[in-house]
């Protein structure tokens, strides 16, 4: 089951804003370590949900990990080879709007090192460039 | 505070965010001070400077002597420092002059020592809660940073504001209840652990809808009533 809201006001939506760079969402909050984000775009639920599996695994189950971003966002998509027109697709999947600054997840009770490099792996899985944080 | 630190700053005449802009380009960190009166004065400071200074000490609520162009060195108490949320580049930075002989209310930052018995022998995972610890006392009095030793937490203790001992010239502010550190069981996880059962189709419900196949209606009704 990937990650989406439970209730929502409206099915649809517009595709909005991406203009700018995190307001908020932007420091390490909770953990030691995280990865945030350089760049901008749609972060998709099954992207979110393989970065975490990747950080678990990688982290053999020890310490915490917490994602800092919601796909609150549904994309609809139309059916291929269907003619234009005849009204908006139907929502396909849920994004997270990822801007320049926001703090994708976070990481504590490991290692630098595992921390490093659990977080490396889940960079690999998103399509915005990231780096490693932590604190001084 | 155990050293004196030393910091120069120049008068600015230029304000606002394009010629602060133009000041960074040129590695010069647009900043305030703050007298004790009250009036402020528009300075700027050598961020090559600044950035070391920073980096040699751990918090950010630093007792300086800042050297103004005109007049003796001030006593000022680093009050904020802004940080580019993209590449952590210092942005401005906030100086307050005070009176050596009246306290202050600072936060002083909080740092755990030792390697829990919860962590060590029972693979727990260490929750630091508290980052920061605001205090009040003389400014000589405010400590780089407050050590709190956790290796006697188990597993499911828990370290709170009450337990922690400082320096009898520091009165701590915060709520004694807060936690400051805890010990977690270990996880036993269970792979798909996100979501419920509910709407495992797919489609989450919508606020107001009556029923699940009345969303697309809804919103061909709004079109038409837009139409009219």
């Amino acid at each position: 089951m990937p990650l989406m809201p439970k209730r929502v006001k409206h099915r649809k939506q517009q595709r909005g804003s991406r203009k700018g760079i995190a307001q908020s969402g932007n420091r390490l909050s909770f953990g030691e370590y995280g990865l945030k984000s350089m760049g901008r775009g749609w972060v998709r639920a099954d992207q979110i949900e393989a970065c975490r599996v990747a950080v678990t695994r990688h982290m053999k189950r020890k310490g915490k990990v917490w994602i800092r971003i919601f796909p609150d966002k549904p994309v609809s998509q139309k059916p291929l080879e269907t003619r234009q027109g005849k009204g908006k697709g139907d929502p396909e999947f849920w994004v997270a709007t990822v801007r320049p600054g926001t703090m994708l997840f976070e990481v504590a009770g490991v290692s630098l090192q595992v921390a490093r490099e659990s977080l490396r792996l889940a960079a690999s899985k998103l399509p915005v460039s990231t780096r490693f944080v932590h604190r001084t | 505070m155990a050293d004196e630190i030393t910091l120069t700053a120049a008068n600015r005449a230029v304000s606002g965010s394009g010629a602060a802009r133009r000041l960074r380009r040129t590695g010069i960190v647009p900043a305030i001070y703050t007298g004790e009166a009250g009036g402020s004065e528009l300075i700027q400071l050598n961020g090559h400077d600044f950035e070391l200074l920073l980096q040699r000490h751990h918090g950010e609520s630093l007792v300086i002597d800042l050297q103004l162009e005109k007049g003796k060195a001030k006593k000022v108490l680093l009050k904020e420092v802004q940080h580019d949320p993209l590449h952590d580049n210092i942005l401005h930075a906030d100086f307050l002059e005070i009176s050596m002989t009246k306290k202050l209310r600072v936060g002083v930052p909080l740092n755990l020592t030792g390697e829990p018995i919860g962590v060590s022998a029972e693979g727990g995972t260490l929750n630091h809660l508290l980052r920061e610890l605001e205090i009040e006392c003389l400014p000589m009095d405010i400590p780089e940073e407050i050590l709190v030793d956790v290796s006697a937490l188990g597993i499911g203790g828990l370290l709170r504001v009450s337990d922690v001992t400082v320096d009898p010239a520091l009165e701590i502010i915060a709520e004694p209840t807060v936690g400051v550190a805890g010990v977690e069981a270990p996880r036993v996880e269970e792979e798909p652990e996100v979501g419920e059962e509910e709407g495992a189709e797919g489609e989450p419900k919508v606020i107001g809808d009556k029923g699940e196949g009345d969303a697309p209606d809804s919103d061909e009704k709004e079109a038409a009533s837009d139409e009219s």
